[in-house]
């Protein structure tokens, strides 16, 4: 293939994997443009015939053509653009609005120069807009696909890079007659592209590793989505979040990371296990109560109602600390059992804690764990529930020990106090038509005979504060809960898709779209609950765990889950009530998600979840807490020699064993080519002959001898034997070397080897040299 | 250098039009250290740009795979230049420069370069000049290969010329940065001027008609061929002269037809005086020059003759010889880097205080002024006059053909 043919091919090749790359970067924004990548790549074929053939516009009527259509493209984006800015609640600036529809832009132009008579700018302007589609799908994609389809134009475009330099330089000195020359590689340099971008990796990654970072946040192109988000906008992992965006559209991935690892035992000294933890064992993590145009958090009614406890892990405020290690646990009563839990917040999305965590008391139910000494404030109790404090950001392990009481009823709080502001925050009826549609459906559940819902139990009934209730809210929310989880009009699916982007996502789902994950339905069971007057919160957490043996368990994030807590009265003594919070779960167990058996798929699955958890920790969501807690963190340590303080993280000792080894190889490398620049290299005196061979390394390791430059072998025989006198050890060998010499001569120049004997006294005469002193 | 391979490139012809069988100038000795100094190009400055452009955004606005893929960018730049003609330094080349080099005439640069370490990959090889640039690129050169690059050059002045060193240039991988090295010393050539064609016999009857009726009735005749009397000397073969006189033994003695020479032989003997005017226009000069230039190459083809050449200038030059090679050269080089304007009265008297020879004297001017009169009258022989502003009244000459065109 002659170096014009390859170059084009290469210019054409790494067109199309930029067009591919914006194509996979922008479907969420600009859906047609997946379906429009074929014709494209149609398009890109016949242009590079057609440059191949000398069938190219004239620059005029490319010009004229060209303009055109930019002209009409544009036109139509921004008609388009500023149709969608009208969408209500939208309030990026137009600069965000506009930016997913540069890629239209830029392909038209690609394309518009594609026939047009070609330069030397022309290609550099060609691959130019390559790259700045490239780059645009960088800002406007974060998945694993287009990380591969950016590795692939890379690679190419290296690989272009120097053919096309090789054919301008040809072209530049041969302008005067036809350069036809050929690739001078073999294999027309396939492997240059890797090489080179495996080098240029090498010096790039540490340097995004270690820039400084402005923000906390890292950029997530779901900005750009603005707040109904688009159709099919990319993937998510399952697992624990700091908080609930029904306004997303994603398909989510159900990752097995290890969330939180768990040992359980029966007794305090920790010597007994608990292997029996239940199946649907609930670990809980944030609890939001703040609802707001599509999203869940943990809110403004946190401080207002809880308190922040700094004793739980740290310093007790009046009384002098005891040893955070020896801290003690309550004692919670018969059957109460102990977990030492190990989280990583980034993982885990927080802090979890096994239900239930109650406070009994002053002494709190958590304490760091054995040899554990960080003191910071991690949970708050919130009217007699312990629950985390949200800091998904946080890269550092945490261990710490629990003590779980036995429950007689697992979804009922042990009854505690009740702040009227809280209550009535949390039930406050969400605005719209969920209200009317929920009271319907609560009438119309009530309607049927055999129904565990009277007509009685829904009428309402006023309460302290002027707000009113079902008469019977515990059977109004159990209702509402079996309506969701099993009447079957609902369906569980890792789907997170919206129908209508006019209505609050909630409503959307329990209207038209009617399947998706278990944050639409706890969302969902929490609004209605709130519609009716009553107190609903979301819990996220985690359900299930996985025994490993020996009361050992693990968390998988593919086991994070969602859930409603209500609050119920319940008759208590002398005519009081107790308020509990009852734990409601409406997502539909029935649907499990088939997973794949075959254990090649597993496989291929979990190192596909370790690369997709590498690249969205370490490049797509990498932040100023990863770059301190894993980075500078690993680095200090290491030098540090603390080892106790290295972090846990795996990656972070592979970075750090990774940068420790290429500096090792650098150094070495630095020093070989110092050492061969500096001395010349060695004569090695190694014979083709084995005795003589053989001789000469016993002289060099025994005695010291090495022949010099230039020295023949008689003469430094002579010269050995002489020295081998001098030494009353060897002087009965000094004759040695001088007649192995001359059989050295004799075999090597006078072609008569050894005969059997001869090489055996040679053999024994060589053993005694090596054996004397 | 038993087993290296030798590669050429014979795109461009490399003779030179001339009958002279001068050897080419040694091979330029290589340099024992190369200077070599690395830079962006300008492309890669762009690149830097735009690199640049991508992290700020990416930093500013916290956007990671932008960042990534800036930093990418940006670290091909030190790669490139950590990679561009790497064994740049351990090239050697020599450079071959033909002579004579005439000013409109093209020539052979001829270029020998070979690699003492490892393979270089993307080479681009430069030898440039004031007025001319020429270039190869070499895909690869391997370790030890010889490669002799030639090239055409046309150079339009006469004079001195200076070949800047041989630079070799690598901008291998990627072409965002480059090396360059000096490999050569600088070379120095005179350049002839632009030789035309003259018509010796016209020229001959010129000279004759410029003499004086009773001179040109004293001359004595030619020599009948068939009176072969008086013989005085041996002289090499002319063209024109009679095989009967060529002395077959001593021809067969010294390797070369030799003739006898009769002792009322006429010789062409010429005494040419080049007169440039101060306020004549550069191509009217020149003109003269290649006239001159001319005159004398025609003349020192035929061996044996006496001619002399007086250039005007602030010091006039006045050389004279036996025509021949050597002679040729001598003349030419004079006049490719003497002839200036300068006072007639200096020229003349430098003409008076040198013995001449017996010799017609052919003036060549650039103005019609009768100052050959002067000259005759100062020199005391007949003076035949050739005005360099009108070629055309000069019979017996063409100019140069334009090569350029």
């Amino acid at each position: 293939m002659t170096l014009n043919l390859a170059a084009r091919v290469t210019g054409y090749l790494t067109l199309a994997l930029a067009v591919a790359c914006l194509a996979c970067a922008d479907a969420t924004f600009v859906p047609a443009l997946p379906w429009l990548l074929p014709i494209i790549l149609v398009v890109l074929v016949v242009g590079f015939v057609a440059e191949g053939r000398g069938w190219v516009l004239p620059a005029w009527v490319a010009n004229v053509l060209g303009i055109g259509i930019v002209v009409a493209v544009t036109g139509g984006v921004v008609v388009y653009v500023l149709g969608k800015a009208d969408v209500p609640g939208d309030d990026r600036p137009l600069a965000l609005l506009l930016l997913p529809y540069i890629g239209p832009f830029l392909l038209v132009l690609a394309l518009v120069k594609l026939f047009r008579p070609k330069t030397a700018s022309d290609l550099w302007a060609l691959q130019g807009l390559g790259l700045l589609m490239a780059g645009l799908g960088c800002v406007l994609a974060d998945g694993g696909p287009f990380g591969a389809l950016l590795l692939a134009y890379l690679v190419c475009g290296a690989w272009h890079l120097a053919l096309a330099y090789l054919r301008r330089e040809e072209l530049r000195t041969t302008a005067t007659r036809p350069a036809r020359g050929a690739v001078p590689w073999r294999a027309l340099g396939v492997l240059h592209g890797p090489r080179s971008v495996l080098a240029a990796g090498l010096l790039a990654v540490p340097v995004f590793l270690l820039l400084p970072r402005a923000g906390d946040e890292p950029w997530t192109p779901l900005i750009l989505a603005g707040p109904h988000g688009g159709k099919g906008a990319g993937r998510g992992n399952v697992g624990l979040t700091a908080g609930i965006d029904l306004n997303r559209t994603e398909t989510l991935d159900p990752a097995d990371e290890v969330a939180v690892q768990v040992e359980a035992f029966h007794d305090r000294t920790q010597t007994q296990p608990k292997t029996d933890l239940r199946p649907t064992q609930r670990w809980r993590g944030l609890t939001l109560d703040s609802y707001e145009n599509g999203r869940w958090g943990p809110g403004r009614t946190l401080l207002a109602n809880s308190v922040l406890i700094d004793e739980v892990m740290g310093q007790p405020q009046l009384l002098p600390p005891p040893p955070p290690q020896t801290r003690p646990l309550p004692d919670l009563g018969r059957g109460q059992y102990y977990l030492n839990l190990t989280v990583l917040p980034r993982k885990a999305g927080g802090l979890v804690l096994a239900e239930p965590a109650v406070v009994r008391g002053r002494v709190l139910p958590v304490a760091p764990a054995l040899g554990e000494a960080r003191v910071r404030p991690l949970f708050q109790e919130m009217m007699g529930i312990l629950t985390p404090v949200p800091q998904p950001h946080d890269r550092t392990e945490v261990r710490y020990r629990q003590v779980v009481p036995q429950a007689a009823d697992p979804n009922l709080s042990e009854p505690g106090p009740v702040h009227v502001r809280y209550a009535a925050l949390i039930s406050r009826p969400p605005a719209g038509p969920l209200g009317p549609w929920t009271r319907a459906l609560v009438a119309r559940l009530a309607r049927p005979a055999g129904s565990d819902l009277r007509p009685a139990d829904i009428e309402p009934v006023a309460m302290v504060g002027g707000w009113t209730w079902p008469r019977d809210p515990e059977r109004v929310a159990r209702a509402l809960t079996t309506y969701l989880s099993s009447s079957g009009d609902y369906t569980y699916s890792f789907e997170q898709e919206r129908s209508d982007s006019a209505l609050d996502p909630t409503f959307d789902f329990l209207v038209n779209v009617r399947h998706g994950p278990c944050t639409r339905f706890a969302s969902a069971l929490a609004l209605m609950l709130r519609s009716l007057g009553l107190p609903a919160r979301v819990v996220l957490g985690f359900r299930g765990c996985e025994h490993l043996g020996g009361g050992h368990y693990q968390v998988l994030s593919s086991q994070a889950h969602a859930w409603v807590e209500v609050l119920v009265g319940r008759p208590g003594p002398e005519g009081t009530t107790l308020w509990h919070w009852l734990t409601l779960d409406p997502t539909p167990s029935a649907e499990e998600v088939p997973r794949p058996s075959f254990s090649l798929v597993r496989w291929w699955e979990k190192h596909g979840d370790a690369s997709a958890a590498l690249w969205r920790d370490y490049i797509v969501e990498y932040n100023p807490n990863t770059q301190g807690n894993v980075v500078l963190g690993a680095l200090s340590d290491s030098f540090a020699g603390t080892e106790e303080s290295l972090p846990n993280s795996p990656a972070a000792g592979l970075l750090v064993g990774a940068a420790v080894a290429l500096g090792a190889v650098a150094l070495g490398a630095g020093c070989l080519v110092w050492f061969k620049r500096r001395r010349p290299a060695r004569a090695r005196h190694v014979s083709r002959v084995p005795f003589y061979a053989r001789l000469l390394d016993v002289l060099a390791r025994r005695h010291g001898l090495r022949p010099l430059p230039a020295q023949t072998a008689r003469e430094f025989a002579a010269e050995a034997g002489r020295i081998l006198r001098e030494q009353p050890a060897t002087a009965g060998l000094a004759e040695l070397p001088a007649r192995l010499a001359e059989l050295f001569y004799r075999v090597a120049y006078g072609g008569r080897p050894l005969t059997d004997d001869e090489a055996h006294a040679v053999q024994r005469e060589l053993d005694a040299l090596a054996a004397a002193r | 250098m038993g087993n290296r391979r030798t590669r050429s490139d014979v795109g461009t012809p490399s003779v030179l039009s001339t009958e002279y069988s001068v050897p080419s100038s040694a091979p330029s000795p290589g340099r024992t250290r190369v200077r070599s100094h690395r830079y962006f190009t300008r492309v890669g400055l762009l690149w830097l740009l735009g690199a640049t452009v991508a992290v700020s955004i990416s930093l500013f606005r916290s956007i990671n795979l932008l960042l990534l893929l800036g930093c990418f960018l940006l670290a091909l730049l030190p790669l490139n230049l950590m990679l561009a003609g790497r064994r740049l330094r351990h090239l050697r080349a020599s450079r071959r420069l033909p002579r004579p080099v005439f000013a409109g005439t093209p020539f052979a640069v001829q270029i020998e370069l070979v690699s003492r370490r490892g393979p270089v990959l993307g080479l681009r090889v430069e030898d440039c000049g004031d007025a001319h640039e020429v270039a190869w690129f070499l895909p690869r050169l391997r370790k030890g290969e010889l490669v002799r690059l030639r090239g055409e050059v046309t150079l339009p002045r006469r004079g001195r010329y200076a070949f800047a060193a041989v630079r070799v240039w690598s901008g291998y991988p990627f072409g965002l940065a480059a090396r360059r090295a000096w490999l050569t010393a600088t070379d120095e050539i005179i350049v002839l001027p632009r030789l035309g064609r003259v018509r010796r016999g016209l020229l001959r009857r010129r000279l004759v008609t410029s003499a004086p009726v009773a001179a040109r009735e004293a001359r004595p005749s030619r020599r009948d061929p068939a009176a072969q009397t008086d013989f005085h000397s041996l002289r090499a073969f002319r063209s024109g002269d009679s095989p009967r006189w060529i002395h077959w033994r001593t021809s067969a003695r010294r390797g070369e037809l030799m003739v006898r020479e009769f002792e009322d032989e006429h010789t062409d003997n010429l005494i040419v005086v080049l007169d440039l005017g101060a306020e004549e226009s550069p191509a009217v000069v020149e003109a003269a020059v290649s006239l001159a230039a001319t005159v004398c190459w025609e003349w020192c083809r035929q061996r044996g003759d006496r001619l002399a050449l007086a250039v005007g200038g602030p010091e006039p030059a006045l050389i004279e010889g036996v025509t021949g090679e050597a002679l040729a050269f001598r003349l030419l080089e004079c006049l490719a880097v003497r002839p200036g304007v300068g006072d007639r009265a200096a020229l003349l008297d430098r003409l008076g205080a040198e013995p001449l020879p017996r010799a017609a004297v052919l003036l060549v001017t650039t103005r019609a002024d009768g100052f050959a009169d002067e000259l005759a009258r100062r020199l005391g022989r007949p003076v035949a006059c050739a005005e360099a502003s009108d070629l055309a009244g000069v019979e017996f000459y063409e100019g140069p053909a334009d090569h350029d065109a």
